[in-house]
């Protein structure tokens, strides 16, 4: 009766190497990279749209992102999430113009999409109106995220440079420091 | 709401009611998921964020297919293709006489999306039948993608509280925050344990604490079963860890589910445990009809 057989037991290192790599989901890694690279042909932000806004310029960009960073560390959010957030803005940005003082309000509800989306356990909507000072309401942000999903079409699950840049680094097995340095430059 | 017309109320999902509607302008009939957004709130629930930006990326024959999503101040809509019934109501219909080769179909439609969604980085994380629709066709399709999420890679901790307690694998059941695609395989054996045995439910609990105890209470069970040495140090203790290896033979438990495919499936160690893309390459298939493997 063949349906009685216990599998053989493979042997302890085997089993071992199995298990550390069981988290790098090896029997679908390669479809899961080419199907997020071509996810992410998909949606790409517009490659020079800052040139576009009117009121708004690339190093206000660059302040909020390095503000999200500091948000970021604030509430103990995973990098995934910032740079989820990031690219939401960007999108954002290529389809909208904004003004200069709805810039933190943009960013800011970036991040809460982000952390409803990536965290388990995100941080309320008022946390992210008192990490802006309360210079937003409450209702400001549930009301920019109504329009951030419109405009981007409820498509909130992009590929990131941060998966990415993790993967690449653990292919050619280079260390912390050097993943950092790569995750920073992205 | 003026688009669609409210037939009936269906049921009640992860959030949210259901009703059937029918589309006025081209008659279609429609499910539609209707969520409540109230201003002291915190704006979209992340397992509707979930649901509709993971649906939209998975388009499957065996997935519910989400057509539209209505978003206005105080309610969100998600409007889903229409299902006629669940796998449970199904089953409940058929008085417990289950033909052998419409389990088969079923499970490889199940496996064939289970396979598809892995690949596009999403566990599913709630495999269960009542959240199996079906349609008249006889195509299997999940409909139910509230506690789905994408993983990375390597994959992060996440929340331990998924999957409904009978269908939780034993090592998320015992805490572990780590855990990949092998916690949808271990609901899928369940699953299958149930459309073999149509009525038992593999390990019932009320609680955490009950599904430990029913889970030991059998893994002790089957440990006895087993011949001297068999079983010697495979089963250690009752608080698993990841790297105990238990393999089961269900052959004493379950007189009627003689197949060695649900071993594999329902095997502790995550590490071993099938992937949705070698069940479908699984013998157990052979004979079925290659359209069914294929799309």
């Amino acid at each position: 009766d063949d349906l009685m057989v216990v599998e053989t037991t493979p042997r302890e290192d085997v089993l071992q190497s199995r298990y550390d790599d069981i988290f790098d989901v090896p029997e679908y890694a390669a479809d899961i990279y080419e199907y997020l690279r071509e996810a992410e042909q998909c949606h790409r932000p517009r490659v020079s749209y800052m040139t576009k806004q009117t009121d708004i310029t690339a190093s206000m960009r660059w302040i909020l992102v390095d503000w999200l960073v500091e948000v970021a560390e604030e509430y103990s959010l995973h990098s995934e999430t910032l740079y989820l957030a990031v690219s939401y803005i960007d999108r954002f940005l290529s389809h909208m113009s904004v003004k200069r003082d709805k810039l933190q309000l943009v960013g800011t509800t970036a991040m809460f999409i982000a952390a409803k989306y990536e965290e388990i356990y995100p941080p309320d909507v008022g946390q992210f109106a008192y990490i802006t000072d309360n210079t937003y309401k409450v209702t400001q942000i549930l009301r920019m995220e109504h329009l951030i999903l419109k405009v981007l079409s409820f498509d909130m699950a992009v590929p990131t440079a941060h998966m990415f840049c993790n993967k690449f680094s653990r292919l050619c097995k280079a260390n912390e420091e050097t993943t950092n340095l790569a995750l920073f430059i992205t | 709401m003026q688009k669609y017309e409210k037939l009936e109320k269906i049921g009640e999902g992860t959030y949210g009611t259901v009703f059937k509607a029918k589309n006025r302008e081209t008659q279609e009939i429609v499910a539609l998921k209707r969520v409540r957004l109230d201003d002291d709130d915190e704006g979209v629930p992340s397992s509707a964020l979930r649901e509709i930006c993971l649906l939209k990326e998975l388009k499957h024959k065996n997935i519910v297919r989400l057509h539209d999503v209505l978003h206005s101040d105080k309610k969100l809509t998600l409007v889903f293709e229409h299902c006629d019934q669940d796998l449970k109501k199904y089953f409940d219909s058929l008085n417990g006489e289950i033909d052998p080769d419409i389990v088969k179909s079923f499970i490889t439609q199940r496996s064939n999306r289970l396979s598809f969604s892995h690949c596009k980085h999403v566990i599913g994380r709630q495999q269960k039948y009542p959240s199996l629709a079906l349609n008249e066709s006889g195509e299997l399709k999940l409909a139910d993608f509230g506690l789905a999420r994408a993983f990375g890679i390597p994959v992060r901790c996440y929340s331990a509280e998924v999957v409904t307690l009978w269908y939780r694998p034993p090592d998320v059941l015992f805490g572990a925050k780590l855990y990949n695609t092998s916690i949808d395989m271990w609901s899928a054996g369940c699953i299958f344990a149930v459309l073999k045995s149509v009525t038992q439910i593999l390990f019932m609990g009320e609680s955490e604490d009950e599904g430990q105890y029913t889970f030991t209470v059998f893994l002790n069970h089957e440990q006895s079963s087993l011949g001297e040495g068999e079983g010697e140090g495979q089963y250690k203790s009752t608080s698993l860890h990841l790297e105990s290896t238990v393999h089961l033979s269900y052959s004493k438990y379950f007189s009627k589910i003689r197949h060695r495919r649900l071993n594999r499936l329902l095997i502790c160690n995550p590490a071993l445990r099938m992937s949705a893309e070698d069940a479908m390459t699984h013998s157990y298939f052979a004979d079925l009809l290659p359209s069914l493997h294929n799309g």
